[in-house]
């Protein structure tokens, strides 16, 4: 497909969506939670994997990120760790900040679908298929030692994040892009 | 000594909905002519995160405040200079009798390497001593902690987002900084940095619907189709091989544009990376 072309797509779906905006509500619900995704291997040059990630606080959209990863995973596991990693340095610095305004967060739960990489966060052994990932990456077992984040299992279903690695079809689109709180003030 | 040369600015700013409001001349300082060392050190601009403003919505909805800006005019003219910056006597405005003579500048001017940083220090001075602490994280943070209720500013260069847990508090502040500064709006948060800002009871939306109005506007394609996502599942983007030229600069000027709208629509940052690919 031409370049154009995809950038004109853009263009109609930012049109046809121009009065969407992002609804924050008041909630009793204060805590800081994040997802994360990764599509592995999703660029077709190089083979790298693409990290996402979303960060609420309560029901309220506060940040997100699509980013491709630096290096090459050979896992699907493994891209799903290094997309964690990133995304518990986004729920830290999200936590110091409202410090600032002396809101407190207890355990920050971090949302991931691949079982594996919240095992490897959780158990500090060096099997063979893990070894190799870099020590960079493994802050996050701290992190998950010191009750500062905490990685849970999320269903495919309610994985959010996933709108941030890769294309959905037009249904799966807009329940996520509802869920995150985008919508039209009329709704809101 | 090294003298700076001067020029003047002369722009046009309109309001949200496209009108022109008012004409600016600004006499500015062409600060590529300084030297590191001699006429400026250090330099630092106060430009909040736009994530921590969105934080910030999300805060004043937790803790229920309403938010306010000012706009500080001609901010950079506030700031006091350290160093020693001589400039050449604006154009036009020669004095015929001592056409050789150069001014030294005691306040910044707009430019100058140093003017966003001495501007932020004279803000930061002014809130310390209204009792403001500055954040640890985000420098352009400033709260104030009065037995528990929170006054908190967020800097973004002349923009001053504030709210506070009391009407006193808020009312206060204005009444602290309105005669130090010369402010040219202040009131309730409605449109900033092309965000436009609904609050009403216990809710805030934002969009940017004003921006894309111009952006699709801009390129012709108002009267384009609909699309329900922005991109095609399992799109392979590869280099464009048969692809017919086109004009260069609307094509980078289109993605420059989505790529500054990615910052406030999440549905559309996935595509990011198409855009930057496209770009290269």
């Amino acid at each position: 497909m031409s370049h154009l072309t995809q950038v004109k797509r853009i263009l109609k779906y930012i049109n046809s969506t121009r009065d969407y905006g992002i609804l924050y509500s008041y909630n009793e619900n204060y805590m800081l939670i994040g997802y994360c995704d990764a599509d592995w291997a999703r660029s077709a040059d190089d083979r790298k994997s693409t990290s996402g990630g979303c960060f609420f606080l309560g029901n309220n959209l506060i940040s997100w990120f699509s980013k491709k990863q630096n290096c090459v995973s050979l896992s699907t596991a493994e891209a799903e760790y290094i997309a964690a990693g990133s995304s518990c340095s986004q729920l830290v610095w999200m936590k110091q900040m409202l410090k600032e305004y002396n809101v407190e967060q207890n355990v920050l739960t971090l949302y991931c679908d691949n079982l594996s990489a919240i095992n490897i966060s959780k158990n500090p052994i060096q099997h063979n298929r893990t070894k190799h990932i870099d020590m960079q990456h493994h802050f996050i077992r701290d992190l998950d030692e010191e009750k500062v984040v905490t990685l849970e299992h999320v269903d495919i279903e309610e994985q959010l994040a996933d709108i941030f690695t890769k294309a959905l079809d037009a249904k799966q689109f807009e329940k996520l892009r509802g869920k995150l709180g985008i919508c039209l003030h009329e709704e809101a | 000594m090294n003298i700076i040369s001067t020029k003047w600015i002369y722009k046009n700013k309109s309001d949200e909905h496209g009108t022109v409001t008012r004409n600016k001349a600004r006499q500015v300082s062409q600060g590529y002519t300084q030297v590191e060392g001699l006429d400026f050190d250090e330099t630092f601009a106060p430009v909040a995160r736009l994530e921590s403003i969105r934080l910030l919505l999300g805060v004043s909805c937790i803790l229920k405040f309403k938010l306010f800006q000012m706009d500080v005019k001609s901010a950079f003219l506030n700031g006091y200079l350290n160093e020693k910056v001589y400039v050449e006597q604006p154009k036009g405005f020669v004095d015929p009798s001592f056409p050789n003579h150069v001014y030294r500048l005691k306040k910044a001017l707009y430019g100058l390497k140093q003017a966003p940083r001495a501007w932020y220090e004279r803000l930061t001075q002014s809130l310390v001593n209204q009792g403001y602490m500055k954040g640890g994280t985000d420098k352009t943070l400033f709260v104030k902690d009065d037995n528990e209720r929170l006054m908190i500013a967020q800097i973004y260069v002349d923009d001053i987002v504030f709210g506070g847990m009391s009407d006193k508090m808020v009312q206060h502040f204005i009444q602290q900084m309105q005669p130090k500064f010369e402010m040219s709006l202040v009131g309730e948060l409605t449109y900033f940095l092309g965000l436009q800002v609904k609050q009403m009871e216990n809710t805030i939306f934002i969009l940017q619907s004003k921006y894309v109005k111009n952006l699709v506007k801009k390129f012709g394609m108002d009267n384009g189709g609909h699309k329900r996502t922005p991109a095609a599942t399992h799109l392979k983007l590869t280099k464009d091989e048969n692809g017919v030229a086109v004009d260069q600069n609307m094509y980078k000027s289109m993605i420059g544009s989505l790529l500054y709208l990615t910052a406030n629509r999440p549905d559309i940052t996935e595509v990011k990376r198409i855009l930057k690919y496209i770009n290269n």
